[in-house]
């Protein structure tokens, strides 16, 4: 029971992983721009089915990078010609927007790629494992695609907290007006933030893509949960997305352990929390009280 | 008078449907001091952010060095030398007062204020520019003057600088103001105390209602006791 215990354990920390990469783009834009974007799930997504057409022609790093820039650049090409128009408007359009473009996403993902689940491979050199304190750890998951969201995590760090992009987006989170009193071409930084957590989604989905199955539901399933995650670390907040995602993946994977709730442990241990957190503490563990008002 | 720096030409100028600036025309040259005086409501701080770009100007027209800028996006006005210091002060808490400050020069013009600068004259920002931006009302008063400054200016568009503040911290913010002044730096004010306002300033304009209703040197509106009880309560 301990071992099937420390393997959820650490499935758990692996997934938090992949959430806080999805989840911070998201929380860095609602933050910024206050874009309720229910497409970042299916930037998601997206990234993982154009890595799995790309790997096949130029291989397994080019197609992740390839796929991760390309959603990137649409990232910011959506923002730039369907949101910008809306955000003299209340949120609810851009929620409207994102939306529906979601299900357009997911309905073209099918027609390009079909229903049925695909995986990509990973080179030989990653798909086997490695025995530490008596468990077996996949190399892949478990280590290698820890190492590298700990190293774009660290990147994304130095970005925020050590450049002027970075000092403008901080600045921009609490007042964004302000920051253009002040010169900046905030919508510039918008597009820019954009295609930034596009990228990131999509990174996250191409280094998912040989561990999970990737369904054209995927954005879907992935958006409510990276909400979730975003609404228990607290709006705007670097640490918040990263807390919130360990939370909510360890919490998720050990729930699985558990007769009866086990099948739903994901959906079920993350609304669990969201409610709980909400009731304490509604702005999230790191969020900021007011940020909206 | 000097070269004009600023000019408002008949602005009509809305927040949503309320037209609140009617025929606002108006004008402050170099160096000058130039107060916006008036009751609340009276559109005084809708004048600065017609300006800014923050009101809708619907129309009339705004110059700046003789070149219109209505049309212009608000970023682009402090690359041009507009710096606005809006009466909530909006300082941003979660950076440090050096990075406020540093955000500020990112798009401003390069001239006589560094930020070693401001540290000498704003001891208080000083000793403690690597601290976050938590600051009492008077703190954020200077730090929000500094921020201006450290752009390099053409003009500042000082809003209620003293709104709030204890009469002591009210007092050393009149100060720094006046000694920005002294400087020889352009500025349109606006002040809730008359008096203070008028000692500050070199010109006025009266507004009631959205209009113009009286202008001229401080000593011809001091004269106007007319003007000044009727729209002033003084």
């Amino acid at each position: 029971m301990l071992h099937q215990i420390g393997d959820q354990f650490i499935n758990g920390l692996t997934l938090g992983m992949l959430y806080i990469l999805v989840a911070l783009g998201l929380n860095i834009i609602l933050g910024l721009m206050g874009v309720i974007n229910f497409s970042h799930g299916s930037f998601f997504m997206l990234g993982a089915y154009v890595a799995y057409t790309l790997q096949s022609h130029i291989g397994f790093w080019p197609g992740i990078f390839c796929a991760a820039l390309i959603i990137g650049a649409f990232g910011m090409l959506f923002e730039s010609s369907l949101i910008r128009p809306l955000y003299k408007r209340i949120p609810e359009y851009t929620l409207l927007l994102t939306y529906g473009a979601a299900l357009i996403f997911e309905q073209v993902v099918r027609r390009i790629w079909g229903d049925i689940a695909v995986r990509t491979q990973t080179p030989d050199y990653l798909s086997g494992s490695v025995s530490f304190a008596g468990f077996e750890v996949p190399i892949y998951k478990d280590v290698f695609l820890v190492g590298i969201t700990i190293v774009i995590l660290t990147g994304v760090w130095l970005l925020i907290n050590k450049t002027n992009i970075g000092m403008i987006i901080r600045a921009g989170t609490r007042d964004a007006e302000m920051v253009r009193v002040l010169g900046i071409n905030m919508p510039l930084v918008f597009t820019f933030v954009f295609g930034i957590g596009s990228f990131m989604a999509a990174l996250a989905g191409a280094l998912a893509a040989p561990v999970y199955a990737i369904i054209p539901t995927l954005g879907s399933q992935w958006i409510v949960l990276t909400f979730v995650i975003v609404i228990v670390g607290g709006i705007g907040s670097f640490w918040g997305a990263v807390v919130g995602g360990l939370i909510i993946g360890v919490v998720s994977s050990l729930m699985e352990l558990v007769p009866v709730i086990g099948p739903l442990s994901i959906e079920l241990s993350g609304f669990v929390i969201m409610a709980i957190i909400l009731l304490i503490r509604p702005r999230g563990i790191f969020g900021v009280e007011g940020l909206f008002e | 008078m000097s070269a004009v720096v600023l000019e408002l030409e008949s602005v009509n100028a809305f927040y949503d449907k309320s037209h609140i600036l009617k025929n606002v025309s108006l004008s402050v040259g170099e160096g000058e001091v130039v107060a916006l005086l008036g009751r609340n409501g009276s559109g005084r701080s809708t004048t600065l952010k017609a300006v800014m770009g923050l009101a809708s100007v619907r129309s009339g027209e705004i110059r700046f060095h003789g070149k219109p800028i209505q049309h212009r996006p608000t970023y682009n006005l402090a690359k041009l030398g507009i710096a606005f210091v809006p009466e909530d002060r909006r300082v941003f808490p979660n950076l440090t007062i050096a990075e406020n400050l540093r955000l500020a020069a990112l798009s401003g013009r390069k001239g006589n204020w560094t930020e070693k600068r401001i540290y000498e004259y704003f001891a208080v920002l000083g000793e403690r520019r690597d601290k976050l931006a938590k600051l009492s009302g008077g703190e954020q008063q200077m730090l929000a003057i500094a921020r201006a400054l450290i752009a390099n200016p053409a003009i500042i568009l000082l809003d209620e600088p003293m709104e709030g503040l204890a009469p002591l911290i009210a007092r050393n913010v009149e100060d720094v103001v006046r000694r920005i002044r002294e400087e020889g730096n352009t500025i349109l004010l606006v002040e809730q105390n008359v008096e203070i306002a008028m000692s500050l300033s070199d010109r006025g304009y009266i507004l009631s209602n959205g209009r113009v209703m009286a202008s001229g040197k401080i000593d011809e509106l001091k004269a106007d006791t007319a003007a000044m009880q009727r729209y002033l309560a003084v």
